[in-house]
């Protein structure tokens, strides 16, 4: 590893088992700085347990995770100042509205509160959530709580964002904003690594991807390069088999 | 289809009734049956005056229709949910009606209909003729309680969403718990009113049979009195009530199910762009006590103590003794602990951003502060009102040592119970049907009621010196020495909790997160696999130890010391001579934690025989 220019992501040998079930086996997976890395794979492949250990989450059973060259482990506090993370179904401060979560957040990562403020105001407009300035977040649609998941994500203005299912149930006229923003915070330098399930969105936005399927990252490398002659749809069902289940089988459907 | 559902609920019980929940099950019911039985043979016994027996099954009746109502409440959701059957397309009447058929099919049904039947035993003296009435009325009686039982379900789930359904909800909780652990004390007052030899007030008899557990009995005797007027009469309001039951339960079973309606969720005006706390513990200190105004579930947690450490000092008041008020705001103290031993439960899995931001240590003693802030002058200003009211001047060092102690050592043993003995509680917006629902494990809420009887110790000690010695001055060091253990305890389990959470913090949200301990090495709380001879040991000894340990031996000192020699009722001791008195006492306690220690040594027979690989999650919670 380049100290001078250390990668935004670096996972080395994650591994974690649940019971007898190895749900990540041993992974290594580095992300550039300035890249767009998508994670993709079925459910079940391992994607947000290997997420939530290369972000301080969850504590893997083995190997390290550093982000920018600041292990996630040993060195915490430092390595995520410089992470935005979005987890995927976890609870946030639900009792409170939208402003009061980034103000309160804002405060405990010590920003000053001016500039949480406006940061705050702008993120509420660009994600739509002004009009719902008096809604507690637990009354939030899933949609709404992946929107202000994001902001939280975005306000301390990190270097690297770990965005796990970012664009699932929100609404396209939304998900059209985040792409920009996302794709102007790499332009800048930034370094984005977002799971999904959709392919097309990840052939969109991503410049390179990791496929994984059981555990273990199948298929690494730029989008070009992995997707070959096909769609990246397509070599993904080629790489993780596709189901043993027919059109035929349900004949009688529709009759 | 009526056939299926019972099917279904039976299947489902047994597996959701196993281990401790089965012995408890099989426990509750077996005590129903005895006083069900006692019910029925009071019925057919001559008691003088004779006006005594109805009014008495008339109360039994009463008991049931409360236990029906705030039965299921208390316990969680029922094992046949109508949202599991929401896209059958079966009309809502016809599942309305299956779902009460199978609702019928239970232990709670059977023992109520064995209570019922002292109706017909009863009804049997009066004549021929309303034995004959009183069949079908016990049948319909037993239906209506039932059908009161799913309504008030349904209703109690629905106020729980509005904060002030919560806080009820709490209130509901705190009388049960009351009336079972001193709902003796009621039958003192009864014993000391004389209503035993004159029968109770014409006003109380009659108003026991508006109550609709009453009116199969108010028919029955009217029907003895031959007017017949008045049986028609409420026959008909019997029927006319269970009709609008059945119809406002099929209407419930409509709405949009397992959806979670919109009720709480606003603020009263836009939040204020400014938050009046700058710094991280500020900041957390101000959610929290958002959160704490907020939150159902925090409202249950804040009526449910302050009613039951009330209704516990205010009870004696039947039988005319005010020693206890002077008590209320410590008792106050007690409970709030033990409803808070799991306060990282509340948040379920949002302890994530507590990790991503660092701040685990900021984060415990921030919960702590809030947690002063909230109950401290709860407790205070009760206790002050209380021992005011109380008249006993000689009580105010001895109450006011045991608050503060009492409040300070809380805010430590929840901190500490909270991290080192975590249970994972549903996350807020998963909490769909209730809620104020919460984790349903209460081991640690258990060990902690009993952990914080212990800090007020030192202080009434000290209080308890001065008395002997006759010092004021050394009295107040009292007071003094409770505020100081409380601050200590507070801070010092706080830094255990702070460096426990710094460690554990990842733990703690796998456990949130799968609903299961990381592994069996870094929490010690997950489930032990007992056998039913273990667990019907533990939970025996463990009850039993607890009578012997507290009422029978504790308590009875205290009402030798307090000069209250008159109060017998149940106490063993209370009734022999001195010194065997204050012998049985002394031995009350030696056997009770006797039992407490079997209890304790099958769980760790237990711990010792688990290995590792048996207990490991099964999966992880894949969305």
């Amino acid at each position: 590893m380049n100290d001078a220019n250390p990668p935004a992501l670096s996972i080395r040998g994650l591994h974690k088992t649940f019971g007898r079930k190895v749900s990540v086996d041993h992974v290594d997976l580095e992300v550039p700085r300035g890249s767009f890395f998508g994670l993709v794979g079925p459910n079940g492949a391992g994607k947000t347990t290997l997420l939530s250990m290369a972000v301080g989450l969850l504590r893997p059973d083995a190997g390290t995770a550093a982000v920018l060259g600041t292990d996630v482990w040993s060195d915490g506090l430092r390595a995520k100042t410089h992470l935005g993370v979005l987890p995927d179904g976890l609870a946030m401060p639900e009792f409170l509205t939208g402003r009061e979560v980034l103000t309160f957040l804002g405060r405990l990562r010590g920003l000053d509160p001016a500039l949480v403020d406006a940061r705050a105001q702008e993120l509420l407009e660009v994600m739509d959530l002004l009009g719902a300035e008096q809604t507690l977040v637990v009354d939030y649609s899933t949609g709404m709580r992946k929107k202000i998941g994001l902001a939280t994500t975005l306000l301390h203005n990190p270097e690297v964002l770990v965005l796990d299912e970012p664009f699932e149930a929100v609404d396209p006229v939304s998900a059209l904003t985040l792409k920009r923003i996302l794709t102007r915070f790499v332009s800048l330098g930034g370094s984005v690594v977002l799971s999904s399930h959709v392919m097309a969105l990840v052939e969109q936005l991503c410049d390179t991807v990791a496929v994984m399927s059981d555990g273990v990252v199948v298929a690494r490398g730029p989008v070009a390069q992995v997707r070959g002659e096909t769609t990246l749809e397509e070599t993904f069902v080629t790489l993780v088999g596709a189901g043993t289940g027919t059109v035929e089988g349900l004949s009688w459907l529709g009759t | 289809m009526v056939g299926d559902l019972i099917g279904l609920k039976l299947a489902l019980t047994r597996n959701s009734i196993t281990g401790s929940r089965a012995v408890w099950a099989w426990t509750g019911a077996s005590v129903g049956v005895v006083l069900a039985a006692g019910a029925v043979v009071l019925a057919g016994w001559p008691l003088r005056p004779a006006s005594l027996v109805p009014d008495l099954l008339a109360i039994a009746y009463l008991t049931w229709l409360i236990g029906w109502v705030v039965g299921p409440v208390m316990s969680p959701a029922p094992p046949l949910r109508p949202a599991h059957l929401a896209m059958l397309p079966i009309p809502r009447h016809r599942l309305a009606l299956g779902l009460l058929v199978a609702g019928f099919v239970g232990l709670a049904t059977a023992v109520t209909a064995l209570l019922f039947t002292s109706l017909i035993v009863y009804a049997a003296r009066l004549g021929v003729v309303p034995a004959l009435l009183a069949v079908p009325l016990a049948a319909l009686q037993v239906s209506l309680l039932v059908l009161v039982s799913r309504v008030a379900h349904v209703a109690f789930g629905r106020l729980a969403r509005a904060r002030a359904g919560a806080a009820l909800n709490g209130i509901v909780l705190a009388v049960v718990l009351v009336l079972s652990q001193s709902g003796w004390m009621l039958l003192v007052g009864l014993l000391s009113s004389g209503v035993l030899e004159e029968g109770f007030p014409d006003g109380f008899s009659s108003a026991l049979r508006w109550v609709p557990s009453g009116w199969a009995l108010a028919a029955v005797e009217a029907a003895a009195a031959g007017a017949w007027a008045t049986v028609v009469l409420v026959v008909a309001a019997m029927l006319a009530l269970a009709a609008v039951l059945l119809v406002l339960w099929g209407t419930s079973l409509g709405e949009a199910r397992g959806a979670r309606a919109v009720v709480r969720g606003s603020v009263a005006r836009a939040t204020p762009r400014r938050a009046p706390f700058d710094r991280p513990v500020g900041a957390i200190v101000g959610k929290e006590l958002r959160t704490w105004w907020r939150d159902p579930a925090r409202s249950a947690a804040l009526s449910a103590p302050l009613a039951w450490g009330v209704l516990t000092a205010v009870l004696p008041l039947t039988f005319g003794a005010v020693e206890l008020l002077p008590w209320a705001g410590t008792l106050i103290a007690i409970m709030a602990a033990s409803w808070l031993a799991n306060m990282y439960s509340f948040d379920g899995t949002g302890i994530w951003l507590t990790l991503q931001t660092s701040t685990e240590r900021v984060d415990v003693r921030a919960r702590q502060s809030a947690y002063l802030l909230v109950y401290g002058p709860i407790a205070l200003l009760v206790t002050i009102a209380f021992t005011a009211a109380s008249g006993l001047g000689w009580a105010w060092p001895w109450a006011l040592a045991a608050v503060t102690a009492a409040v300070g050592g809380g805010a430590g043993l929840v901190a500490y119970s909270s991290a080192f003995m975590p249970a994972p509680g549903p996350d807020v917006h998963e909490r769909a049907e209730n809620p104020a629902e919460g984790t349903e494990e209460i081991g640690s809420s258990f060990l902690v009621f009993f952990a914080a009887l212990v800090p007020p110790l030192p202080g009434l000690g000290v209080v308890y010196l001065g008395t002997l010695r006759d010092s004021m001055a050394l009295q107040w060091a009292g007071v003094l020495v409770g505020i100081l253990v409380g601050a200590l305890l507070a801070w010092g389990l706080g830094r255990l909790a702070a460096a426990r959470l710094q460690r554990t913090a990842p733990e703690l949200l796998l456990l949130m997160r799968s609903g299961r301990p990381a592994s069996s090495t870094d929490t010690g709380d997950e489930e032990l696999e007992l056998t039913t001879w273990e667990t019907t040991l533990m939970t025996v000894s463990w009850t039993l130890g607890i009578l012997a340990v507290i009422p029978q031996g504790l308590l009875t000192m205290l009402f030798k010391l307090t000069g209250n020699d008159d109060v017998r009722v149940w106490f063993l001791a209370m009734y022999l001579p001195e010194p065997w008195g204050w012998l049985t006492s002394i031995g009350m306690v030696l056997l009770g934690a006797y039992l407490i220690w079997i209890a304790s040594r099958v769980l760790k027979r237990a711990a010792a025989r688990r290995t590792p690989q048996a207990s490991a999650p099964e999966r992880e919670r894949t969305r």
